[in-house]
């Protein structure tokens, strides 16, 4: 039975595997389809009950250089939509991310099932429930992993930190989801010295998350939690490793034999960044200094000693 | 008596080296506190240490400024520059007395002066210590406090990147020159004297005869 279950989806694997190209260019024209429409960043609509604006523009450029960028609207969309007016009762699909990533193979390494149970934990979904999804940090329609693909550790900081600003810079967003204000982020984390320079290296979630996650973390703490020591980061052990260095460490051990050249090439932290052979040599040289000056300092007094005595 | 003594250091020149020293211990102890950073055993709070590297640091710059002026005003600048006639000869011939006269109580090779404070070994360290060295600490100390003036890539690797090597570097020659430099103080007629000359600014000469020296020396520093 499991042999037929086997040789079932070969079959089907390899043909998917043949008809890939094919299936793409089709998917491009079912999207074009879309695009004439949803392409314009104009096309938004106001929901009566909320009063809330909905956007419904796609860009295509975006979409294509998403991970969905293979798929046709259809594919996750009812094929209903391709009449138009659509259908009232569309309106009430309701897409999810795990819907479709929940058992397969191929996504395993992405955690989705940790990354949920992680979401459910993190202190938007506790304060906010089901009004705030993983929607509200990846549009289905641009959202692209960075951290596990990009070597650039800037533009990954650049990426994940927009995902948080698309509306903790913006006071409104916030305010229509909790009611109430924050401060601004430069007053929350006065503290924080280089503040410029700490946004353009290092992500919001590598201090507000909880760094023992298998893939990448989404348990966001309650700002209490928050890192704000500044040797978890400033360290040897560098909680940077298991966050946001983690994918390239694993790489860059493999291939020069130390940690630290990953983030020496990309930046440097201070109390992080150390060259294991760099710092024997000075340590070896402070030692021999150290040695020579003491002997030196012996011979001195030994030959010197019976003239400082009659002084 | 008083022929032996002879007045070294100006009031500005005490305090200046004083104060550099003190903020020399203060920059290498905060340093080194954030480059071998543990969280397990803070001598001082990485917070801290960072903000006082940075207020010694901007103290240091203004005090290597007021040197860099009152040296040049008061002509003590012409200290630092070596006598080109033999350099070198002169340099070994220092370096041989502190690997071997220096213990047969032979007298110091280079008899000092008020206008040759220095022997060719200071003045050859002193010159690099000042006029190269330090004013590299103060730039890149000064562009790590404003990361955002920096060049962002240079051959691949960050500038910020560089300038803190470079920064690390320098510190670590200006630590070596440090210890040298106390341990060589040791050095003077009595383990303490140069300690109380930097004080008082009164050097303390050598021996009786060492006054035909200095007028000697005198002599040669005419001629230039
Ligand atoms: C002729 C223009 C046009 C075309 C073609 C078109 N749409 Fe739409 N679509 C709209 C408009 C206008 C709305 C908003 C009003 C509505 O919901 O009917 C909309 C709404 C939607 C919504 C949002 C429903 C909601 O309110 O949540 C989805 C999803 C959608 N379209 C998908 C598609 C897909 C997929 C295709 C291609 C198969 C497509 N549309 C083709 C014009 C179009
Ligand atoms: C990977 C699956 C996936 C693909 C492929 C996809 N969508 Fe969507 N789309 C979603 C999900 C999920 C939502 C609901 C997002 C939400 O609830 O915020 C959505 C929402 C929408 C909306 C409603 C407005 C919005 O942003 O919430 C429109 C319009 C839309 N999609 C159009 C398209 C078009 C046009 C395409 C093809 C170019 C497309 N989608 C391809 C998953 C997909
Ligand atoms: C309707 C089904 C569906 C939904 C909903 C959906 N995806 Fe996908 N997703 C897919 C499929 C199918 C692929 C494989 C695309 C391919 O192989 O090119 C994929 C690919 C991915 C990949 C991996 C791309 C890679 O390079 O391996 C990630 C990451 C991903 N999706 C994240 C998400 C996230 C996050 C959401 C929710 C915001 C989501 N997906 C919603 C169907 C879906
Ligand atoms: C508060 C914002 C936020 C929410 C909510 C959120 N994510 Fe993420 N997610 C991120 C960030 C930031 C990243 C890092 C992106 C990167 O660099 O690849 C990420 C990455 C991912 C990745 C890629 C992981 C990898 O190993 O490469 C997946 C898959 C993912 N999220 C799925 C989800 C799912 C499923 C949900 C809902 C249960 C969700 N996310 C909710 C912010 C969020
Ligand atoms: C869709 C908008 C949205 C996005 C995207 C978003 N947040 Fe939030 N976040 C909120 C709102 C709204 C609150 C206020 C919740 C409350 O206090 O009721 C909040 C609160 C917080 C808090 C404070 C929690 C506390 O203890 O009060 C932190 C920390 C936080 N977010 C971090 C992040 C990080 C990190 C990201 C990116 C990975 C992110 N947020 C992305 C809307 C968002
Ligand atoms: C270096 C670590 C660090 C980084 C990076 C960081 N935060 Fe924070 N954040 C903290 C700490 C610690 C607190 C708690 C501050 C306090 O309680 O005084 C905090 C507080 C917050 C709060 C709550 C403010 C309040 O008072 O309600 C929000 C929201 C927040 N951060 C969002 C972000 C976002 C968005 C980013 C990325 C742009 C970010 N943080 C980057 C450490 C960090
Ligand atoms: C989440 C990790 C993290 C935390 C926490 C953190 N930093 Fe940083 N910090 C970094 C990174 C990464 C850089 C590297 C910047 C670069 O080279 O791109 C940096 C750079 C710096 C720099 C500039 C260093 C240089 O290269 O000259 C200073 C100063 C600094 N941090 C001080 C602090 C202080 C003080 C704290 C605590 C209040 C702190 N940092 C907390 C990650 C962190």
């Amino acid at each position: 039975m499991k042999k037929i279950i086997f040789a079932f989806t070969s079959v089907i694997l390899l043909s998917l595997h043949l008809f890939a190209n094919t299936k793409i260019v089709d998917a491009k024209e079912i999207n074009q389809n879309c695009f004439r429409c949803h392409s314009m960043a104009t096309l938004s609509y106001k929901d009566e009950s909320t009063g809330i604006i909905k956007n419904l523009a796609v860009i295509p450029d975006e979409f294509y250089k998403s991970n969905h960028k293979n798929l046709s609207c259809i594919d996750c969309h009812s094929k209903d939509f391709q009449k138009f007016p659509h259908a009232a009762n569309l309106k009430k699909e309701n897409l999810y991310c795990l819907d479709c990533h929940k058992n397969e193979e191929k996504f395993k390494k992405f955690h989705f099932q940790t990354i949920e149970e992680e979401f459910k934990q993190s202190i938007h979904y506790k304060k906010m429930g089901d009004k705030f999804t993983c929607f509200d940090c990846h549009d289905p329609h641009s959202f692209k992993i960075n951290a596990r693909v990009n070597r650039e550790i800037k533009e990954t900081v650049l990426y994940d930190n927009q995902i948080c600003l698309k509306c903790h810079d913006n006071t409104s967003t916030i305010k229509n989801l909790s009611g109430q204000l924050l401060p601004a982020l430069n007053v929350s984390h006065s503290w924080l010295p280089h503040i410029d320079l700490h946004w353009k290296s290092v992500r919001c979630i590598d201090c507000h998350t909880s760094p023992n996650a298998p893939g990448v973390s989404h348990l966001i703490l309650p700002k209490d939690q928050a890192v704000k020591n500044c040797v978890e980061c400033h360290s040897k052990n560098s909680i940077l490793l298991q966050s946001l260095y983690k994918f390239q460490t694993k790489q860059e051990r493999d291939r020069e034999g130390f940690i630290n050249a990953v983030i020496l090439n990309n930046s440097y932290v201070i109390g992080a960044t150390r060259n294991y052979y760099l710092n024997l040599l000075s340590f070896i040289i402070f030692g021999i200094v150290l040695a020579a000056l003491s002997i030196h300092g012996i011979l001195r007094w030994k030959s010197h000693k019976g003239t400082l005595d009659g002084k | 008596m008083e022929s032996n003594k002879e007045y070294f250091y100006p009031l500005w020149l005490r305090i200046w080296h004083w104060l550099n020293a003190l903020l020399f211990l203060l920059l290498i102890f905060t340093g080194v506190n954030m480059q071998y950073a543990n969280p397990k055993s803070p001598i001082i709070e990485f917070h801290t240490a960072v903000t006082l590297h940075n207020v010694s640091g901007i103290t240091l710059t203004l005090n290597y400024l007021f040197f860099f002026i009152l040296n040049f005003v008061s002509g003590n600048f012409k200290q630092y520059i070596p006598k080109f006639k033999n350099f070198i000869s002169n340099l070994v011939l220092q370096a041989k007395y502190y690997l071997n006269g220096i213990f047969k109580n032979e007298d110091h090779p280079f008899e000092t002066s008020k206008d040759q404070k220095f022997n060719p070994l200071q003045q050859f360290t002193y010159l690099q210590i000042m006029y190269a060295v330090l004013p590299i600490m103060v730039i890149s100390g000064w562009a790590l406090l404003f990361p955002e003036v920096l060049i962002k890539q240079i051959f691949g690797i960050s500038g910020l990147t560089l300038t803190d090597i470079v920064h690390t570097i320098g510190a670590f020659f200006l630590s070596i020159f440090m210890i040298g430099h106390i341990y060589l103080a040791t050095t003077g007629n009595t383990v303490l004297s140069n300690f109380k000359a930097m004080v008082t600014g009164w050097h303390l000469s050598h021996e009786e005869e060492a006054e035909s020296q200095i007028f000697s020396t005198e002599e040669v520093s005419n001629e230039n």
